[in-house]
């Protein structure tokens, strides 16, 4: 079975002023369909800048490497044309972002920010569209009739971020990136909006490339991890045996810090 | 401070490494050069007028690359030493709408909430007051300003602007906590403005001058062009085109080169803010 | 709302701060001009004395400034020696014509400055905009007298699209029809209308082309295109509503000039306004009729800004409308 996402030698670089800084060296791996894959590390290790590469969302100020390559389903995603590359985001790629208060427009309803991913792949019946939305919300846990007229300043940290994650399922795309989605959130609300993540990928079927730097929040998501350090990727391994026998120095770090159960600090 | 001399350095090199912005200082250069030279590089007396009749309004040629006017008056010379009124005029009343709008918008900033409205309603009654109109006023009644006065009249109608921005910045930067820190460690308000408050406002201050110069000058070359302005014989980049505008087609050399001076000068100085405003003040809090 | 009435509120108190500063700089004058203006001898004594009494000028001056306020608001704003009329009714005839000019540019200049804003920051960088860019701070720089010269030199004299001043064709306005007479005013407003627009583009583009560069690398722009919206649905949906809420903020500022970019354009093209009427009246020594002018447009200004900062609000959904 060949895999969804192929990452081949990707490699990108970031020019600020004069200076260059290299995010990401070479990385490779892939993910099969209906994977749940990790992606971690610690702050600046380059897991950002690979989400963003694989939707082609990066900054103008970064560039890819000449030899990398990113396969999705058959199609090479960074020798597509500007209208292909519309047509998979959203639909067949979508990607969950890290700040949920500044990801959504302040000045346009949710439900209108969530209807229009439907809108612009092809659904020409608004109405159809607001009901595929409000559907939505209802599986995410956002049944509130109320939610239907609501404004993103009326919501709070962990609504909002169901709202994201409702516009990113919406469409039952085949491969969702999450960015860091619950750092920004307090810890009871980031258990509720992982759950959510996770019962809609059981649900649906769909890959899950999570990108965090706390290792217990992928341990219980992500069936396999890919440690980052530096721009590298120093580790690709199953979740069990990554938390059991951690082979590179980062992801040996990485799990001595994990908090164990029943041990005072 | 050790500081201060090494960030002009930098401010300035990085002004010249953009290719745009490295024209609009050497043309600003060249400009206030020309001008401030003037009575060294002007072929002749802007005010001397040798035959009345022959040498009214001749067109451009070697002895005069600027042609006459109706006086007979070289208009290179005219145009140099006018530069001097203007730029003279438009630096004198930006000075006074720096010191006065940044003092009360300072003012404003600090103090608490009733002294502040009041303060600010005052601000928002001279600005309702159109530029042109408030002048038209004054001059109506002022006959003939000088150019320290029209300067003066110039830069009190401009002050409200800065003062805005001042006190806003002021504002926010108050209840920062590095203030609050110095505050708690004992230093008085005019230490922790000076120290903590001053120099943030700074950039804003500078950018909001230069674009406040970049609009006062064809504000004064209206007025005058309007006779509410300078009068001649003081040649002013807006009274020599008055000149001209009886037979613009037969005259051009007289409303050109004005014009010329005038657009060049305040395309370089906006071209100049801006790019200020883009190292300056990215989050734009001088418009 | 009661944001709107806090507003109003406001703008009425500057109102009276504009009245205030208008009445002390015309008394600040030497020889004391407003009251002395009314020694012109062209004056009837009928006519003097009913402003002597209802301005009070022998009164001691804050009685004088009471009155004038008093005055002011009751619609009487003394009288004009030059046109030998009340002031108020040689401003009811000017005050629509300026108001038809004005209204005019400022919706012309408003939606081309939008799109010129809108465009340039959606080409960044690239040659056109870099020169259209240029093109628009050279307008930005060229003073109004001399765009509204260019105006007549290439329209109407070169081209001879258009009238050059006035409001009306002297001639034969009376003679035509409702229509006729509407398609008169419509091609004098044209070049006057024009210029403005221009010189309100040339403002707008700027603040506009900023306003939007601040907003394009907002999360919920990269939220917008990780949908798979298009490059326009993502500018013109999710940019463009965000940034025209802050032009609409700076719109305050830019209504000041508005009005001096008015007047003079209406001097130029004798149009015959607010603006037009001021600069003869200045010229003439009116003052009664310059205060007067100088107040109304502060008043003008002083609602405007209230009206769009109202508008800006009833739009920004996070607004407080009932704070």
């Amino acid at each position: 079975m060949s895999a969804l996402l192929t990452v081949e030698r990707l490699g990108i670089t970031y020019t600020r002023g004069g200076g260059e800084r290299r995010a990401a060296h070479d990385v490779s791996f892939t993910i099969d369909a209906g994977e749940t894959v990790a992606l971690v590390g610690e702050s600046g290790s380059g897991k950002t800048a690979i989400a963003l590469a694989l939707l082609r969302l990066l900054p103008r100020t970064a560039t890819i490497a000449a030899e990398s390559r990113i396969g999705f389903d058959g199609a090479d995603v960074l020798a597509l044309g500007d209208d292909a590359m519309r047509a998979l985001r959203g639909r067949r790629i979508a990607m969950v972002f890290q700040e949920p208060a500044t990801s959504l427009n302040p000045r346009l309803r949710v439900a209108d920010q969530v209807a229009e991913v439907a809108t612009a792949h092809g659904e020409r019946d608004a109405r159809a569209a607001r009901r595929l939305a409000m559907g939505m919300f209802e599986r995410v846990g956002l049944g509130d009739p109320r939610m239907a007229r609501a404004y993103p300043h009326e919501l709070s940290g962990g609504q909002k971020q169901r709202v994201v994650i409702a516009m990113a399922l919406l469409l039952d795309p085949a491969l969702v990136v999450a960015d860091e989605p619950t750092s920004a959130l307090d810890v009871t609300v980031q258990a509720q909006v992982l759950e959510v993540l996770r019962e809609r990928q059981r649900a649906n079927g769909m890959a899950l490339l999570l990108v965090t730097h706390d290792l217990a929040v992928a341990a219980t998501t992500c069936g396999r991890a890919l440690v980052m350090h530096e721009g590298r990727v120093v580790e690709d391994a199953p979740m069990p045996r990554l938390l059991s026998a951690p082979q590179s120095v980062a992801a040996r770090s990485l799990v001595g810090a994990l908090p164990r159960a029943g041990s005072a600090a | 401070m050790s500081t201060e001399p090494r960030a002009t350095r930098d401010l300035l090199r990085a002004l010249a490494a953009d290719a745009p912005s490295r024209s609009a200082l050497v043309t600003l250069a060249l400009v206030a050069g020309a001008v401030a030279l003037a009575p060294f590089v002007a072929p002749y007396d802007p005010n001397a007028m040798r035959d009345f009749v022959r040498d009214q309004f001749l067109a451009p040629s070697w002895s005069h690359p600027f042609g006459t006017d109706s006086a007979g008056r070289d208009v290179l010379s005219r145009v140099l030493h006018g530069g001097r009124v203007s730029l003279g005029v438009a630096t004198l009343a930006v000075a006074v709408s720096v010191l006065f709008g940044t003092l009360w918008g300072a003012a404003a900033g600090y103090a608490n909430r009733a002294v502040d409205d009041v303060m600010m309603r005052c601000t928002d009654a001279v600005m309702a007051l159109p530029r042109i109109l408030l002048l038209i006023l004054v001059a109506s009644v002022l006959r003939e300003p000088t150019a320290a006065a029209l300067a003066l009249l110039l830069g009190v109608t401009s002050w409200p602007a800065m003062s805005r921005v001042v006190r806003a910045e002021v504002r926010a930067l108050r209840s920062r906590d590095y203030v609050i820190a110095s505050q708690a460690l004992g230093a008085t308000w005019w230490r922790r403005l000076r120290t903590h408050l001053l120099p943030a406002v700074l950039p804003l201050v500078i950018v909001n001058a230069t674009l406040a110069f970049a609009s006062v000058i064809p504000l004064e070359a209206t007025l005058s062009f309007l006779g509410l302005g300078l009068h001649p014989p003081t040649p002013s980049w807006g009274n020599i085109l008055l000149d001209g505008t009886d037979q613009v087609a037969a005259h051009w050399w007289l409303v050109l080169f004005p014009a010329l001076a005038i657009v060049v000068t305040v395309v370089a100085v906006t071209a100049l803010g801006d790019r200020l405003q883009q190292l300056l003040d990215p989050r734009g809090a001088a418009l | 709302m009661r944001f709107a009435l806090r507003r109003a509120g406001q703008a009425a108190i500057v109102i009276v701060a504009v009245a205030t500063l208008a009445f002390v700089l015309i008394h600040l004058a030497p020889g004391d001009p407003f009251p002395t203006a009314l020694d012109d001898p062209s004056l009837t004594d009928a006519v003097r004395a009913r402003l002597r009494a209802q301005f009070g000028f022998d009164r001691p001056l804050f009685e004088q400034y009471l009155r004038f306020l008093w005055n002011y608001l009751r619609g009487d704003f003394g009288w004009s020696v030059a046109r030998n009329m009340p002031v108020a009714t040689a401003i009811a005839d000017a005050l629509p014509r300026t108001v038809l000019l004005m209204a005019t540019g400022l919706v012309a200049g408003t939606a081309g400055g939008v799109a010129l804003g809108t465009w340039q920051a959606a080409r960044r960088g690239s040659g056109a905009e870099r020169l259209v860019g240029l093109g628009a701070v050279v307008v930005y720089a060229v003073p109004e007298f001399l765009l509204a010269m260019g105006m007549i030199a290439l329209f109407a004299l070169r081209l001879r699209w258009f009238p050059m001043s006035g409001i009306v064709d002297a001639r034969s306005h009376d003679a035509l029809g409702a229509a006729g007479r509407a398609a008169d005013v419509l091609r004098h407003l044209a070049l006057p209308a024009a210029t403005l627009a221009l010189v309100v583009a040339a403002s707008v583009s700027r603040y506009h082309r900023a306003a939007m560069l601040a907003v394009l690398p907002e999360d919920y722009i990269r939220t917008a295109r990780a949908k798979g919206l298009s490059e326009r649905d993502v500018v013109l949906r999710h940019a463009l509503p965000n940034a025209m809420g802050a032009v609409l903020a700076l719109g305050g500022l830019l209504i000041p000039a508005l009005f001096g970019g008015a007047a003079v354009i209406e001097k130029f093209f004798d149009w015959p306004g607010m603006g037009r009427l001021m600069f003869n009246a200045a010229l003439g020594r009116d003052y009664h009729l310059v205060v007067a002018g100088v107040v109304l447009s502060g008043a003008l200004v002083a609602a405007g800004t209230a009206i769009a900062d109202v508008v800006a609000a009833a739009f920004d959904p996070a607004q407080e409308l009932d704070a």
